[in-house]
């Protein structure tokens, strides 16, 4: 009975944390400029992400090493300030523009603009950190996170033609603007597979003290939690594509986004985008600070956890806060939100063959998962992702060049 | 010694190669912008106008929103009109689309006032004139040799 | 005790004999003998201990900060291999954590910094 308590929240939880602003931004200008074309980008990106998920639970599960510890053991300090740097980098910039989400759906809401949000977010996302556990910061942020299921219920109530619908998810050739749809493509693949959730997953995965017992529930979470989440996506983009495509309306500032749902839902719609947008981001805020600060102190041989107070780990407790702050303080100085979330979306998706190949290595090491290492499929599916990040990598900067904007 | 320094330097070489792409990439964050695309943002605009004008009606959307986004709107389309490189456009259209421009920015100020008096008669003509207006650009962009 | 210092020891997490986290193996000090293979004498813990390893640039910024700095900078932890009490997913020695150098800048902090804001 426990277990499938354990589950269910342990579902709950994937669905709540899986939005947050690259995703629904990258969704909404999917579907806004072509709609349901880009369907095959949000698959791609869940399925991967869902890989990637199940893998580092089971190692966390069998070795009791977190991705953070597993790459700084396996493969040294010299390999491991690649990944270090590199990811710390990527997730500060993310960071960043998470807390612009929150600052953005609070200036949608209060009319005061965003710079003068970014800080109090900062504050509270801190203080979250400081005074809660890794169970509240988790369930708390992604049962609020449920609210995002309004992009389900208004995707339903547009009635969409589902034979269209599924043909999206085959991956087609644009009819126009080439650069610009696999610019969002690779920005919706950036935004589904960040490297934090699933280095976060592993940390608490530990955090949780999971074991060799816990791994059908480490499948389950894995698949079932990041399908629910992917449908999310997906109900986005197919509310642009049904919204935004026919009325011409293109997202040139995020702002614009926030009339995705009033159409359908009316006034609630306008107030349940902002809630969405403003507690999804938030959560996303929280976890990223927490899996930057994991990677640090992982990395390094520090003590951390979540679940202890912050004077047993001082370390650990001032790189989150260091991190927090300094991300509020990047938004407070007026960057604009939409230009650092698309930009840290494609960065993210450049980034992602530095912590997706080590995982090639890693879960096919017999001394760290044992008997419980990759399967032929786990493999094949891994280097599939691999090849595809490296692709990726190698076509960011002419991309971002003649896509972006 | 020698091999040293030849490897320090090879390295300094690469390190330099690797700085000049990472600069190119972060300058390319802007990314340029073609006559048609900048019609395309411009269309959006007198279709996200229209929406405001639509939503706000009804009082879907919050009016210290909507106010912010026509503001908000207006600077980027002025922006355009500014930027719009008029000698990449076929010459009938060179007069028409400053034009166009300048008339989205007046209606765009047109509803954020409507917005402010709550006039809701004048926000439906405003929705409709922001329709017309739409057309007008996207037949411009046609013009100019977007889709 | 027989162990591969590289794929065993290095990296390795390193716990005191009340099982408390002190750091991970950042360095290995080889006994070089005449006549014999050289022989692990001692590992350390530290950030200057690693920086090194990264190459020759990274630890003379690390030198620099810790002349700087010295009160912040991290102590370099030296461990005699006849401290080790065992080497295997994680690397337990015979001592307290608490009077190595390497807990001194996190009870800095906990003192000056940290302990400092409520709710700590």
């Amino acid at each position: 009975m426990k277990r499938l308590l354990d589950l269910t929240l342990g579902i709950v939880t994937s669905i709540g944390g899986f939005l947050e602003a690259g995703s629904i931004i990258t969704a909404v200008q999917g579907g806004a400029q072509f709609g349901y074309q880009l369907l095959w980008a949000v698959a791609v990106g869940t399925l991967g992400l869902m890989l990637l998920v199940e893998q580092s639970g089971r190692l966390a599960a069998v070795s009791g090493r977190t991705v953070g510890d597993a790459l700084r053991e396996r493969f040294g300090i010299n390999f491991f300030v690649i990944p270090l740097v590199i990811g710390l980098l990527v997730s500060f910039l993310v960071l960043a523009s998470e807390i612009g989400g929150v600052a953005l759906a609070l200036q949608m809401a209060t009319g005061i603009g965003f710079q003068w949000w970014a800080m109090p977010v900062a504050f509270a996302g801190w203080f979250l950190l400081w005074k809660g556990t890794f169970g509240v910061v988790e369930k708390g942020s992604s049962l609020l996170g449920l609210v995002t299921i309004a992009f389900i219920v208004a995707a339903l109530k547009l009635h969409p033609d589902w034979g269209r619908v599924g043909a999206g998810l085959i991956p087609t050739l644009p009819a126009h603007d080439g650069p610009r749809y696999w610019y969002i493509a690779v920005s919706i693949l950036g935004a589904s597979i960040s490297p934090y959730l699933y280095m976060f997953y592993s940390s608490g995965a530990v955090e949780d003290g999971w074991g060799v017992s816990d791994l059908p529930t480490n499948r389950a979470t894995a698949v079932l939690g990041m399908s629910f989440g992917g449908v999310l996506s997906a109900a986005v983009l197919i509310v642009a594509a049904l919204v935004f495509l026919p009325r011409g309306i293109q997202v040139d500032r995020y702002e614009q986004s926030a009339l995705l749902l009033t159409p359908v839902l009316g006034h609630p719609g306008f107030v349940l985008f902002l809630a969405s947008l403003g507690i999804a981001c938030f959560g996303a805020t929280v976890e990223i600070t927490l899996s930057m600060a994991y990677l640090l102190a992982q990395g390094l041989g520090w003590d951390w956890s979540e679940n202890a107070k912050p004077r047993d780990n001082t370390r650990f407790s001032l790189a989150y806060t260091v991190a927090i702050l300094l991300a509020g303080a990047v938004m407070a100085a007026g960057v604009d939100p939409l230009r650092l979330t698309s930009f840290s979306m494609m960065l993210t998706a450049a980034s992602l063959p530095v912590t997706v190949i080590p995982m090639l290595v890693l879960m096919n090491d017999e001394a760290l998962v044992g008997e419980h290492r990759n399967r032929w499929f786990g493999n094949v599916a891994l280097g599939a992702l691999s090849v595809l990040a490296t692709a990726v990598l190698l076509s960011a900067v002419p991309l971002q060049i003649i896509g972006g904007g | 010694m020698p091999t040293h320094t030849a490897a320090v330097r090879q390295k300094d070489r690469g390190r330099r190669t690797w700085l000049f792409w990472v600069t190119v990439w972060l300058a390319a964050g802007c990314g340029s912008k073609t006559p048609p695309k900048q019609l395309e943002s411009a269309e959006s605009w007198a279709a996200t106008t229209r929406e405001l004008a639509i939503q706000r009606r009804v009082g879907s959307v919050g009016r210290a929103y909507t106010e912010d986004m026509l503001e908000a709107g207006r600077r980027d389309v002025r922006e355009i009109a500014t930027a719009i490189d008029l000698s990449k456009l076929p010459p009938d259209a060179r007069a028409a689309v400053p034009l166009a421009l300048a008339r989205l920015d007046t209606l765009m100020r047109q509803t954020a006032e409507s917005v402010r008096r709550g006039d809701v008669v004048a926000l439906g003509l405003d929705a409709a004139a922001a329709d017309a207006l739409g057309d007008t650009l996207r037949a411009l962009r046609t013009k100019a040799g977007g889709e | 005790m027989e162990f591969r210092v590289v794929h065993d020891l290095l990296d390795k997490p390193v716990l005191d004999d009340e099982r408390r986290n002190i750091g991970r193996v950042d360095g290995v000090v080889l006994e070089l003998r005449r006549g014999a293979a050289p022989r692990v004498a001692a590992f350390e813990i530290g950030g200057r201990v690693w920086a090194r390893r990264l190459g020759p640039r990274m630890a003379r910024w690390v030198e620099w900060m810790g002349k700087r700095w010295p009160a912040v900078a991290n102590g370099v932890t030296r461990i005699a291999m006849r401290d080790v009490r065992h080497v295997g997913i994680t690397v337990s020695v015979k001592c307290d954590g608490r009077r190595l150098p390497t807990l001194a800048w996190e009870q800095w902090l906990r003192r000056r910094v940290i302990g400092r804001i409520p709710g700590a």
